[in-house]
């Protein structure tokens, strides 16, 4: 997949990820592994990015005696995924008018 | 790869980063790690799987702006006030003197210090030079004699030893000394 689109759509995937509960980073890879192929090193990134835009925040939680960082979502991030639904009609539309005028004559 | 040599190595390659975001990166890909061992991966499989530090650390460089890296680098460590700007300008009589008296000062003691070591090695020298032929000419006791000629041999080699030794520690603290006072000021930190 283009590089571009694909970044997009994976910061959307992550955020899917932890829309419906809090999640740390090796969970969130396996969450997605089914679908996505995305590694840690590619994720880490992103939820970087994601919290720098306020999409996303970070607490940590003790576990096995040492700190695990759990991401959860925003409001914000909330609304980015929701835009996505619109974006995707659009992004529909644009499909069509492609396949349909792209082609050979 | 181990888990430390991992982490090691990736903080090498964050090099560019402000310390305080680099431990935290670091730190994160330590739970990453152990985050797969619980899982059931051996130390060796949980650090290969996040892949190599040079292609991680060159992700996440290059998601953080051009800018921001230039500007932790370069920022300096503390701004100039104009009123040391003032004074600096109005000391500049007084302390250019004192800079070249403190420089003369350094040099002088440098030079004494080798000067020291010189003389040590001269003294070895002159113990064994002196001492050793006693034997051939001197007269009295010829046990006692030997007995001098050999403690003086014995005295020249340990003084060259002591020569040595002092000149390798000066060598040393002179290193010491130039990479704390002057490559430091480039804000480069050296790591010796």
């Amino acid at each position: 997949m283009d590089v571009q689109l694909k970044r997009g759509l994976l910061d959307l995937c992550v955020l899917a990820a932890i829309a419906q509960e809090e999640s740390y980073g090796y969970q969130i890879v396996k969450d997605m592994s089914p679908f996505v192929e995305i590694s840690e090193s590619t994720l880490y990134p992103i939820l970087r990015r994601l919290e720098a835009a306020n999409c996303l925040c970070v607490r940590s939680v003790e576990h096995a005696g040492r700190l695990r960082k759990y991401y959860y979502i925003t409001p914000l991030g909330r609304a980015r995924l929701a835009q996505f639904s619109s974006d995707w009609k659009e992004l529909q539309a644009i499909h069509d008018f492609i396949m349909d005028r792209g082609k050979q004559p | 790869m181990n888990q430390e040599f991992f982490l090691q190595e990736l903080r090498r390659h964050l090099f560019a980063l402000p310390e305080a975001e680099r431990e935290r990166i670091v730190e994160d890909y330590r739970g990453m790690i152990l985050d797969r061992m619980e899982d059931g991966a051996t130390e060796e499989e949980a650090v290969a799987e996040l892949g190599t530090p040079a292609e991680i650390a060159g992700q996440i460089l290059s998601e953080i702006p051009i800018t921001t890296l230039v500007r932790e680098r370069v920022r300096p460590k503390r701004k100039i006030a104009a009123w040391e700007i003032v004074l600096l300008v109005l000391g500049a009589p007084l302390c250019l003197p004192l800079l070249i008296v403190a420089a003369a000062v350094a040099l002088g003691l440098l030079l004494t210090s080798f000067s020291v070591v010189l003389a040590v090695v001269v003294a070895a020298g002159a113990a064994v030079y002196y001492g050793a032929p006693l034997f051939l000419y001197a007269e009295g006791n010829p046990l006692v004699i030997a007995g001098i000629s050999i403690g003086c041999i014995g005295l020249g080699l340990l003084l060259l030893l002591a020569a040595f030794a002092l000149a390798k520690r000066l060598g040393q603290a002179l290193i010491r000394f130039v990479r704390r006072r002057i490559l430091k000021r480039d804000g480069c930190e050296i790591k010796a």
